[in-house]
């Protein structure tokens, strides 16, 4: 068995497609099991951990602060792009979580992911005045998420996506205090304060194995995949970010289908996120 | 040549400095002075005037510590440590075909440790590798080469990989206990396990056994850390920094052993504990297949 | 060479002392340290009872050696997982063509025995390696293409980066390979295949399939 596997994984695979079933005794659309828990590091100001199956990521918040970007718009022509960004995501997929990727380079994947990341947490529509350091907002925090991948098994961009949105809703800002007009501190007596965060995130991502369509891949999965779907909707049904690649023709009624099932997940995942603190 | 492409905010940010830290200077430099003489038997004071002192748990007692095995999937063994808050994982890959092209007779052991970038609220770490990481990892390695039976696998290369999850204190000993036992889940075969202690040991003779990240930063304490083979007796690696008395060293070095037994039992019974979880699983697996 | 096995459920971590050296034969997951037997690994421990009859019948030559060890039996450590598989000189192996030129076929090796090595190693195949018999005629180009499966033996560690195999064997040699149109081919001789659909003939030094091969993967299913 084993050895088949390894020398046609594709007709292997094929085996048990035209039976409705995956290897790791899935049906078809079947999510794996998916835990959230956040607030378990606490060197950062907002963590998460999150698991799919065997795929795990961690994701710590670093808060620093900065100077309030000029609003001179002559300066900042070259970086029209982060106007008004607070929230830096980074991805690191090292050799840890997979045998494929090595130390010294940032792979591919990560780095498509982390643009994709990034163009699709603008859509939390966070107010100005949240970031703001001190009362009167003459200096900002600045988020620098950064995602850790521990266990690559497949569909790390939903792993990512939820721990990303999880461990921002973690984040508490402490007050700051600036002394002596470019001296910044924090003051950790006084409450904290979170961040307003009204959005949920809820992604869901397929692969496309011949004619089947396979919901939450698992890493054998993606190998084999001829396309990848990824969906992100919000709380409201919204469609946040909707990507297919790969060479394989999706038709309409797959594609629907793949959405409904996208939507069905968002009561499930809501929870998740509201229930994941381990404090409680 | 490694270039940090990641962070890509044009503003300068800093990570701002705790406030009790700046009103305590300010007092002291107003002539407050006699805060710092005030130090009693159990209490020390570290580079931020802040007390040090144990709550529920005596200088010779070591933090609780979590361990489990095989957590990554894709490795070919790992493990997960806790000491208290510090948390540690390692994967290990291999053995596995070298990209070097020299002819090696024993397999090669390299290692690499990492923090993440939220693991310190007392420096910045960033995504590239610096030098105290490579400096723990050549720490690491060489408490643990000893051990494994590397004649054993010609012509491969045995890759263990950490990361510093939550970083608070006494690292070094977490990454060696994780290493070890990602090495036994991984089924390599070894002399012995390596387990490891550090005592960090005061100005005022106070011992502190399995440091946090604010006692190791106490200024005039020095540490010592002590990785051994408990089933063959054989020491593997002394490490000593800061001043001590020839007494209080060879003290320091009988705590770290005693703290290394602890933990070397603690290890052994959390490999059997989960052996016999798996064949617990494979049973009822079995079961339900008939 | 082992007949009986008695298992016990000690689980044993590595570094565990087992038994005086005397007591036993020292073998797979265990070594010899001042007069001890020692584990190295994390497993069960098991003692396996040396069939006297068959070593007579092997060994006549170090007859000495035998009389002290015959009493004795083997002590052994097995891990329930075995990761660290790794090809060793006389194992069998599949592997995949890679590259092919006038000298010789670079090889990935997939599986040792019946196990999926997790990363693949590199090998080679030289000319001289391929068959027993008539080693002058051989052509590499008659003899594998890339992308065959082949079954082949280790017989070195070779030089830095692969390891050298041979097929010389009839058991060894291509078991599965796709003809120009895309089919699986029949083999239909020792020295060639055919495509279903085309009905072309093309060259291959074919592994001779027999029942003992369909054992093997049997019990591997269970």
């Amino acid at each position: 068995m084993e050895a088949f596997q390894k020398i046609h994984p594709l007709e292997f695979y094929r085996k048990f497609l035209v039976r409705s079933v995956r290897p790791d005794g899935r049906s078809l659309d079947d999510i794996r099991k998916t835990t959230i828990s956040t607030g378990s590091i606490t060197t950062a100001d907002g963590s998460s951990f999150v698991k799919m199956g065997n795929t795990s990521v961690v994701c710590g918040v670093r808060a620093e602060v900065g100077e309030k970007p000029s609003t001179d718009k002559s300066k900042i022509s070259s970086y029209n792009v982060h106007e008004n960004k607070n929230i830096f995501i980074n991805i690191e997929l090292g050799p840890i979580c997979s045998n494929t990727f090595s130390s010294t380079k940032p792979s591919d994947i990560a780095m498509s992911l982390c643009s994709r990341l990034n163009s699709l947490i603008n859509r939390l529509e966070i107010p100005e005045t949240d970031y703001y350091f001190d009362e009167e907002g003459k200096a900002l925090w600045y988020l620098y998420v950064d995602v850790y991948c521990l266990d690559y098994d497949g569909n790390i961009y939903d792993a990512a996506v939820l721990s990303i949105i999880s461990a921002l809703k973690n984040v508490k800002l402490p007050k700051g205090v600036i002394e002596n007009n470019d001296e910044y501190y924090k003051d950790l007596e006084s409450p904290q304060r979170k961040l307003k965060i009204q959005h949920y995130l809820i992604p869901l991502s397929f692969s496309v194995i011949d004619d089947y369509i396979l919901a939450d891949p698992s890493l054998d999965e993606e190998k084999l995949s001829s396309g990848t779907i990824n969906i992100t909707y919000n709380e409201l049904n919204e469609i946040c970010l909707l990507l297919s690649t790969g060479t394989s023709l999706i038709s309409e009624t797959n594609l629907k289908d793949c959405m409904k099932k996208a939507k069905e997940r968002s009561s499930f995942i809501i929870d998740l996120i509201n229930n994941s603190n381990v404090d409680k | 040549m490694k270039i940090d492409y990641r962070c890509s905010n044009p503003i300068k940010t800093t990570k701002p400095i705790d406030y009790s830290v700046y009103k305590n200077k300010k007092l002291s430099i107003n002539g407050n002075g006699n805060n710092n003489i005030n130090t009693s038997i159990n209490t020390t004071v570290n580079s931020n005037n802040i007390k040090i002192q144990r709550i529920n748990r005596s200088d010779e007692q070591l933090r609780q510590i979590f361990m489990k095995i095989g957590v990554v999937s894709q490795g070919s063994g790992s493990s997960y440590v806790e000491m208290g808050k510090t948390k540690v994982l390692c994967t290990i890959h291999g053995p596995r075909a070298t990209q070097k092209t020299e002819l090696f007779e024993t397999a090669k052991l390299n290692c690499e440790l990492k923090y993440t970038t939220f693991s310190s609220t007392t420096e910045k770490i960033e995504y590239v590798e610096n030098s105290k990481e490579k400096d723990l990892s050549l720490l690491i390695t060489q408490s643990i080469i000893g051990s494994i039976r590397l004649e054993k696998y010609p012509k491969t290369a045995i890759d263990i990989y950490i990361l510093v999850l939550n970083d608070d204190g006494n690292v070094l000993v977490a990454s060696i206990t994780a290493a070890t036992m990602a090495l036994a889940d991984a089924g390599v075969e070894m002399f012995d396990m390596v387990s490891s202690c550090s005592v960090s040991s005061t100005k005022d003779n106070r011992t502190l056994i399995d440091p946090t990240t604010s006692e190791e930063t106490i200024p005039t304490s020095s540490t010592i850390l002590v990785a051994k083979m408990p089933s063959l007796n054989e020491i593997t690696q002394i490490i000593q920094t800061g001043e001590l008395q020839y007494t209080n060293v060879l003290e320091c070095v009988d705590l770290c052993i005693d703290g290394c037994d602890k933990i070397y039992s603690i290890m052994k019974q959390n490999l059997i504990d989960s052996l016999l979880q798996k064949q617990k699983e494979k049973e009822q697996q079995q079961q339900q297949q008939q | 060479m082992s007949q009986t096995t008695s298992t016990t459920n000690d689980i044993i971590t590595p570094g565990q002392r087992l038994c005086k050296e005397s007591d036993y034969i020292s073998s797979e997951g265990t070594y010899i340290h001042k007069g001890y037997i020692y584990s190295s690994v994390l497993g069960f421990k098991h003692i396996i009872k040396r069939n006297i009859n068959e070593n007579t019948v092997n060994n006549n030559n170090n007859e000495n050696e035998n009389q002290v060890e015959n009493n004795k039996d083997y002590i052994v450590v097995l891990k329930e997982r075995e990761p660290g598989i790794l090809p060793e000189i006389g194992s069998i192996v599949t592997v995949q063509v890679l590259r092919i030129n006038p000298k010789l076929a670079s090889v990935a090796i997939l599986c040792v025995g019946t196990k999926a090595l997790k990363e693949t190693f590199n090998g080679v195949i030289r000319i001289q390696d391929v068959r027993a018999t008539e080693i002058d005629k051989v052509e590499i180009y008659k003899s594998f293409r890339p992308g065959d499966i082949v079954l082949a033996q280790i017989i070195s560690l070779g030089d830095s980066r692969s390891y050298y195999l041979s097929t010389a064997k009839n058991e060894l040699g291509v078991v599965f390979a796709q003809s120009v149109a895309g089919s699986t081919m029949i083999p239909i001789s020792w020295n060639t295949m055919q495509c279903p659909k085309t009905k072309t003939k093309e060259f291959r030094k074919v592994a001779k399939m027999d029942q003992d091969d369909d054992t093997t993967t049997d019990s591997k299913n269970e």
